[in-house]
């Protein structure tokens, strides 16, 4: 429904995206990349607000540039917080209803659906201007799902979310999928998104790095040894079971800290799996995991230089 | 249906609090200077028609309309631009030449009626105070035969003006000084007598020195009380049974200025005509602002398709530009918008009154626009600008560059 070739795009000396090929089909597809990767550069070709300097975008077969009959089925959400502050929720969703060409006869019914689909009934009557983040997010959702389009283009759409909020957006972003829209979520935090879906498309630095099933990407970023830090009472004795496993590539204690270790393994969803095992058999008692790799950034460190 | 929303919220926008007390002032500005003018010159002074022509002029056509369309129509797009919403507009299926046209209309009519409101005002400030509409001086079209006219001064035994009430003794007008106590006033006392010395009577006159005298005689209309000494007046009892009893009620004001006129025009009927009556400019005022409107609210709603801070552009063309090259001679001033909309909207300025020799010789010139030209150009241009802005802004990117 969406295709990149060769697209292009440079402010100047500043390359927003590069070279960039693909396809995008119907259902969720996530854009994932650390800030400044030129998501949201893309979103913007593809939502026809900028024009590639070289290559071609198109969308439902058509250039999006400044073109209403893909503006009739595109919705879009973008990443800006400004708003119009001074019209209520309604009365921006109904103004944005309005231009899409929604009949009159129907659109306050359509309003007051969408409303409620991103739970903002209860606030829609508020001006803008007091709005929180979340309630921004929420009815630039709105506003982009109001002509019910059949390409959603949504970008940081979970930013300034609660929990709450993210579940519930997310069931939205899903239903849309469900019914055979092509729903584009960008995001810079991996996990967000990889509840969502497994199609994603990887962005750095311009590039696209790349594209297909989450676990294609996962095992991409396995393949690289990963880290992980526990906190034990007794890190010693847990470090000697834990090189037991094949997985596990080695172990180093912090010098400062005697309860901590940190081990490598270019497995993690296996070591992951067996820890708690290891926890219970030993007794031990685990006062702290993490991963510090487990962010967007250092497994494109890992990529970029493997 | 899209293009009522998009309408609405146009003239919403433009009715933030912010622009709203702007306007509001820029409306009361041109009540507060006629009023201040009343009162300062005292109720009989107070010309209405002049003091409206002059401030409708210099403040609502030069100040209010062009401030308030670059305003308002560079918000247009500079204000989404900045609030960083004009995407939600650019990203609907409603083609950009039809949200930019839609948005100039909220913010064409808003400018207008802003314009008009002043306007409205302004006549009401004026007119109310007016015990006549008739201007007390001499008017270049009430001259009927120039030549006659300067005939007549330079035969006057005494240089000086005065000396067509005849027996006024010499002594009697210098000290007086007719034409003002300053150097401007000797001055142009001085050049009256230079033009009448050296004017040819079998000739016509040019310009330049009918307006010298034109303007050397309103002077003296203006300052003197020629009737304090109604014996020295010569022929009073040769005069019409109507400009004796005016005479012998001793007016002040402007009832004052309009007797002597009346006798000068008794004087040389072969010269001057009776005043015209002067057509009070608010109707047509009111016509033609909507006209000076589209055409500034194009041009800036065209600068501010391209230019990132267009207001300031604006500014410097407006009071810059526009307020200079309309006063220059010959075609140059057919650079400036300006122009054109004073050929439809004239205003009759004092200078015709006062000693400005420069603006009565700007005024006897024969105009270098035409009605015609002006209702052309001004329609040709607000056509062109605003398919030229319709062009660009249909091709243009208009992301907010913070991010990339």
């Amino acid at each position: 429904m969406i295709a990149l070739e060769n697209a292009s795009r440079w402010y100047q000396q500043v390359i927003g995206i590069n070279d960039v090929t693909c396809q995008i089909p119907p259902g969720m597809t996530a854009l994932l990349g650390p800030n400044g990767a030129g998501k949201s550069t893309m979103l913007k070709l593809i939502t026809g607000q900028l024009k590639p300097t070289k290559g071609r975008v198109q969308v439902l077969g058509q250039e999006p540039f400044a073109n209403p009959k893909v503006y009739q089925k595109l919705g879009y959400c973008p990443e800006i917080e400004n708003n119009y502050d001074e019209m209520t929720g309604y009365e921006f969703v109904t103004l944005m209803g309005a231009m899409t060409g929604i009949p009159s006869a129907t659109l306050k019914n359509r309003v007051h659906e969408v409303v409620e689909m991103v739970g903002m009934t209860v606030n829609a009557g508020r001006k803008i201007g007091g709005y929180s983040k979340g309630m921004r997010q929420r009815i630039k959702v709105a506003q982009g799902i109001i002509h019910d389009p059949d390409v959603l283009i949504l970008d940081e759409p979970m930013n300034g979310l609660d929990p709450v909020g993210r579940r519930e957006m997310t069931k939205v972003f899903l239903d849309m999928a469900a019914a055979g829209k092509c729903v584009v979520v960008s995001s810079h935090i991996l996990y967000e998104v990889e509840a969502m879906t497994s199609n994603i498309l990887l962005m750095h630095r311009g590039r696209l790095m790349a594209q297909g099933n989450v676990y294609h990407i996962r095992s991409l970023i396995d393949s690289h040894p990963h880290r992980i830090t526990i906190t034990t009472s007794d890190a010693r004795r847990l470090a000697a079971k834990t090189l037991d496993l094949p997985y596990v590539l080695g172990v180093k204690f912090d010098s400062h800290d005697p309860r901590k270790l940190e081990l490598e393994t270019h497995s993690p969803h296996l070591f992951y799996s067996a820890f708690p095992d290891i926890v219970l058999e030993g007794g031990f008692v685990v006062e702290n995991y993490e991963s510090p790799d487990n962010n967007l950034e250092a497994v494109f460190r890992y990529l970029v230089n493997g | 249906m899209s293009d009522i929303f998009l309408f609405r919220s146009a003239l919403r926008d433009l009715f933030r609090p912010k622009k709203l007390i702007t306007a509001l002032c820029l409306i009361a500005f041109p009540t507060v200077v006629a009023l201040l003018f009343r009162l300062g010159g005292g109720a009989d002074n107070f010309n209405a028609v002049e003091a409206y022509n002059q401030i409708a002029d210099h403040m609502i056509f030069q100040f209010i309309v062009v401030i308030l369309a670059l305003v308002f129509c560079t918000s247009i797009i500079t204000q989404e631009v900045e609030q960083k919403t004009i995407v939600y507009l650019l990203t609907r299926p409603v083609a950009r030449w039809r949200i930019l046209l839609v948005k100039f209309a909220g913010a064409f009519i808003i400018t207008t009626v802003t314009a008009w409101l002043a306007t409205v005002l302004l006549s009401v400030a004026c007119f109310s105070a007016s015990k006549s509409y008739e201007p007390y001086v001499i008017r270049l079209d009430q001259i009927r035969d120039r030549r006659e006219f300067m005939t007549q001064f330079k035969q006057t035994p005494d240089p000086y003006l005065l000396a067509i009430y005849k027996k006024i003794p010499a002594e009697e007008i210098r000290r007086r000084r007719p034409f003002g106590r300053n150097r401007n006033a000797k001055q142009a006392q001085e050049k009256v007598q230079n033009v009448l010395e050296t004017y040819d009577i079998n000739k016509e006159p040019t310009n330049e020195e009918l307006a010298v005298v034109v303007s050397g005689v309103n002077r003296v209309l203006r300052r003197e009380n020629l009737l304090a000494n109604r014996e020295a007046i010569g022929g009073l009892n040769e005069r019409s049974a109507d400009l004796q009893k005016r005479v012998a009620a001793n007016p002040t004001g402007i009832e004052r200025s309009l007797v002597q006129r009346a006798y000068l025009q008794e004087l040389m009927p072969n010269a001057l005509d009776s005043p015209k009556p002067i057509v009070n400019p608010f109707g047509h005022d009111i016509l033609i602002l909507p006209v000076a409107v589209i055409a500034y609210g194009a041009l800036f709603l065209l600068l501010a398709t391209f230019l990132n801070r267009p207001l300031i552009t604006g500014l410097m063309f407006s009071f810059g530009w526009e307020t200079w090259v309309p006063t220059m001679p010959g075609n140059f001033q057919k650079l400036s918008l300006m122009s054109y909309v004073k050929v439809l909207a004239p205003h009759q300025m004092p200078s015709q009154g006062s000693g400005n020799q420069g603006s009565l010789v700007a005024d006897t010139t024969v105009a270098v626009i035409t009605n015609h030209q002006a209702w052309t150009t001004l329609s040709v241009f607000t056509i062109v600008a605003l398919a030229a802005a319709v062009f660009i802004f249909a091709k243009r990117e208009y992301v907010p560059r913070d991010d990339t």
